[in-house]
């Protein structure tokens, strides 16, 4: 739990920063991420080489906004299992035989499965950079600005506040539990409906004095907390690189062009 | 000024949290409610600012009378720090906690902002702006929680055990920063030494009912007074 | 059961985003003034914080040996009524994607409707019109959860299947996808459901009046409305995903083919519509699902297809170093 916390804490550091990444305006970030996920995940299913030239932008940002790599491999750990899985079932189920590399049978499904983790890797690498960079008040300011209702915004935000107050209860609740059930594993099933009802009874009575800080200041008078950030030029230029390069990426084989060019020299 | 009448309220169950209890706090003065635990501070700070129905009496401030149609004017003129601060900093960063309240009162974003940072220059707090209060040491909250409710420029304020979660260079801190502070104010507490160094005056609460009314110096040297109160 | 979006194409997953989106927005006017005024937003934002405090409460399974956690969904059900809970679910979800890499972006919208509208919208309303009659006993309460936690799991297991099939990436097929989802979900869900009435029990022990009024929510009378969108956005969604998916007979027909050794066949009408929207659309990405022939053609079996790609990885890292580099001299002039 406490690894949970550390790692919100992180990427809160993280997105304080102050880079041309962190200064861009978030609803010219979600454009752009909105823009790279489609062309990513609308690849052909065993195309292996073409989506190889997203990885530029991933380079590009992490270099530009200093973001750590173990951030970022962290991330990707988690996504990999999903992403094997269907991979995996590719490299079982498609046969087909596509080229051969010398001796070597490459199919389809192998080809199919590359293509499947290196796209959600991508896929996740965009999402660490866009929250590596941008603060989540700045996102939930993007989203008011675009009409997302006002209350399931104000709970994604106090949602991700309370977050890690409530894994200290848990943990506090798991630890003193363990000590006195001299487990090392994991809690009771007779005892989870307990605590985890326990601990949902805290969350009620916080809940409770958390509307009455907030009526103390006023609450129900006025809608979102609105965040200026004004849009500059430099911020369409940016929407309007990467769209174009993303989509260029898509219509033409970059690591094709490449092999012709390579075919020529030799 | 505060000035509470008779006030009663009443637990769910039907016993009496607080029990015709009367008092005044004049303009600018600092006043100790002291009593142990259980002993209904909490309940009568959340009642004179409408958080709990009162079942007899009245409050006034500043020539104000709290009732279901004042209470918006009531909140913006008593503020209450609560006891834990995480209850009351329920936004991503310190700074949109300490607007929060002035964007409530009808003030501009830009307004909001100066006026909050301003508060938290005032408290000495305002490398904390940015910082989320997740990251924060209890200190730290506090002053964040109290840069929260002074922000809206309250014109009395109510403390509620302010010490608690404190180790003692926050403590001294925080006493610092309320001496210097302008407001009237009623500080709920058990730690009588804090009480003393900021308060003249003291009230002391047993199960919900006054028990005594007078000067610190004089209530909180009195050995038998202080021992049927639970309190050292 | 979080779905990631390299296992989905752009269109199922925009699909499933409008139709949560639109189940979303639908919780939000659901909720009272009323609701609000008496603390709602706080209660719901806590609760999400709850989800995942709760969640990292790992519990052992007797006989089993494993462990398990609860998903969330139809606690919050039971515990806030389906509205608060869906908004609450959406919340946790977009935190989960955003923080920490579980679950996509474009799959967001999968996740929310398998993980919050599957229990919350339906499941759980359904279980509350059966059991809780003039109100709710213990056990009424702890059968009700446990069967909403059981049952919301498999349904959302299932539609992770049907939304993964119609994506096509996959080429697991149906009844083996099926055959594995189902059986670990409900190995799962058994665990979840035996905590989620075991969770119920003990808050309605504690605060029988939590469940007097705040689960009231809206009677299944005005869910109606609700069922009717749901039902009109899945068959609109299903109507255009199934002219796309019968146009190209990949993924689940390929696979029946395969398995059974028939050839495929593309349903003639709904081709020639699919074919005629895919050119006069022809600038949308063309998912090219009919086999590996663009990538087989592209690299071939030569060493500068390898090259090619080598090049250009080296370009796409030589970028980020140049990058890099233009920045500190910039920071150091």
């Amino acid at each position: 739990m406490q690894e949970k916390i550390r790692s919100i804490a992180t990427l809160e550091d993280i997105a304080n920063g102050d880079s041309a990444l962190h200064r861009m305006h978030p609803g010219a970030k979600l454009i752009c991420l909105a823009v790279l996920l489609s062309t990513t995940i609308s690849f052909p299913r065993t195309s292996v080489s073409a989506p190889l030239a997203y990885l530029s932008f991933i380079s590009v940002s992490f270099a530009l906004a200093d973001i750590p790599l173990a951030l970022a491999c962290k991330r990707l750990i988690v996504a990999l299992p999903f992403a094997a899985f269907g991979g995996i079932s590719n490299l079982i189920f498609d046969r087909a035989p596509s080229f051969w590399i010398g001796r070597i049978v490459i199919t389809n499904g192998a080809l199919s499965c590359a293509s499947l983790i290196l796209r959600a890797l991508l896929c996740v690498s965009y999402v660490v950079i866009l929250m590596a960079v941008t603060p989540l008040s700045r996102l939930t300011a993007q989203l008011r600005r675009i009409r997302v209702p006002e209350i399931f915004v104000r709970v994604l935000e106090m949602t991700y506040r309370y977050i890690g107050v409530l894994l200290d209860e848990a943990a506090g609740l798991t630890a003193s539990y363990r000590l006195r059930a001299l487990t090392a594993r994991g809690v009771r099933l007779e005892h989870a409906g307990i605590l985890i009802g326990g601990l949902f009874l805290r969350t009620a009575d916080r809940a409770e004095r958390v509307h009455r800080a907030m009526l103390c200041r006023g609450e129900g008078s006025r809608a979102g907390l609105p965040l200026r950030q004004c849009v500059r030029r430099s911020d369409v230029w940016a929407v309007a690189i990467v769209s174009a390069s993303a989509i260029l990426f898509r219509i033409i084989n970059i690591p094709e062009v490449f092999a012709h060019l390579a075919d020529r020299v030799m | 000024m505060l000035e509470v009448r008779e006030i009663t309220v009443i637990y769910p169950g039907g016993a009496k949290a607080v029990d015709g209890v009367s008092f005044r706090v004049n303009d600018g003065a600092s006043v100790a409610l002291a009593g142990s635990n259980g002993a209904g501070k909490t309940t009568l700070l959340l009642a004179l600012v409408g958080l709990l129905p009162l079942k007899a009496g009245s409050v006034r401030a500043n020539d104000v009378e709290l009732s279901r149609f004042t209470l918006a004017q009531i909140r913006r003129t008593i503020g209450l720090v609560f006891q834990n601060p995480d209850d009351s900093l329920f936004m991503p960063r310190v700074l949109d906690d300490v607007m929060f309240g002035p964007v409530n009162l009808g003030l501009s974003e830009p307004q909001a902002r100066e006026r909050a940072m301003e508060t938290l220059v005032s408290l000495g707090v305002e490398r904390l702006a940015e910082r989320s209060p997740l990251r924060l040491s209890g200190g730290e909250k506090r002053m964040a929680g109290l840069a929260a409710v002074l922000a809206m420029r309250p014109s009395i304020l109510l403390l509620d055990e302010p010490t608690a979660f404190l180790d003692p260079k926050s403590r001294r801190r925080l006493a610092d920063a309320l001496i210097r502070l302008p407001q009237t104010k009623l500080i709920a507490t058990h730690d009588l030494s804090f009480a003393a160094a900021i308060c003249n005056d003291a009230i002391l609460l047993k199960n919900g009912a006054l028990l005594a009314n007078g000067a610190c110096s004089a209530l909180f040297s009195d050995a038998a007074l202080m021992e049927s109160c639970d309190l050292e | 059961m979080h779905m990631s979006d390299a296992l989905l194409n752009p269109v199922v997953g925009g699909a499933m985003l409008a139709v949560s989106a639109g189940a979303i927005a639908l919780s939000v006017r659901k909720i009272s003034k009323e609701q609000l005024d008496e603390g709602k937003l706080p209660m719901m934002a806590v609760s999400g914080a709850f989800v995942f405090a709760a969640q990292m409460i790992n519990f052992t399974i007797p006989g089993t040996g494993s462990s398990g956690h609860i998903g969330g969904g139809a606690l919050l059900a039971a515990l806030l009524g389906p509205f608060p809970a869906l908004i609450t679910i959406a919340a946790v979800l977009l935190i989960q994607a955003l923080c920490f890499a579980d679950g996509g972006l474009i799959a967001y919208g999968c996740n929310v409707f398998n993980m919050g509208v599957i229990p919350c919208l339906i499941v759980w309303p359904v279980m509350r019109r059966v059991f809780q009659k003039d109100g709710w006993s213990v056990g009424r309460l702890r059968a009700s959860g446990a069967l909403t936690a059981f049952a919301g799991l498999e349904l959302g297991a299932f539609c992770v299947v049907l939304q993964t099939m119609l994506s096509g990436i996959t080429l697991l097929p149906f009844k083996p996808f099926t055959a594995l989802m189902l059986p670990i979900h409900a190995a799962i869900g058994l665990g979840e459901s035996l905590v989620t009435a075991a969770v119920l029990s003990y808050v309605y022990r504690a605060r029988p009046e939590w469940f007097a009024d705040r689960t009231a929510g809206a009677s299944t009378r005005s869910l109606k409305p609700v069922l009717v969108t749901l039902l009109i956005a899945t068959v609109a969604v299903g109507g255009l995903l199934s002219l796309y998916a019968s146009a190209y007979p990949d993924g689940l027909e390929w696979s029946i083919a395969r398995v059974s050794d028939e050839e495929p066949e593309a349903s003639a009408p709904s081709f020639n519509v699919a074919a005629t929207i895919q050119e006069t659309t022809a600038f949308m990405p063309d998912y090219g699902f009919a086999n590996g022939a663009d990538e087989s053609a592209a690299l071939g079996t030569s060493v500068s297809g390898i090259l090619g790609a080598a090049m250009t990885a080296l370009l796409a890292g030589g970028a980020g170093a140049a990058a890099y580099l233009t920045k500190k001299k910039r920071k150091s002039a």
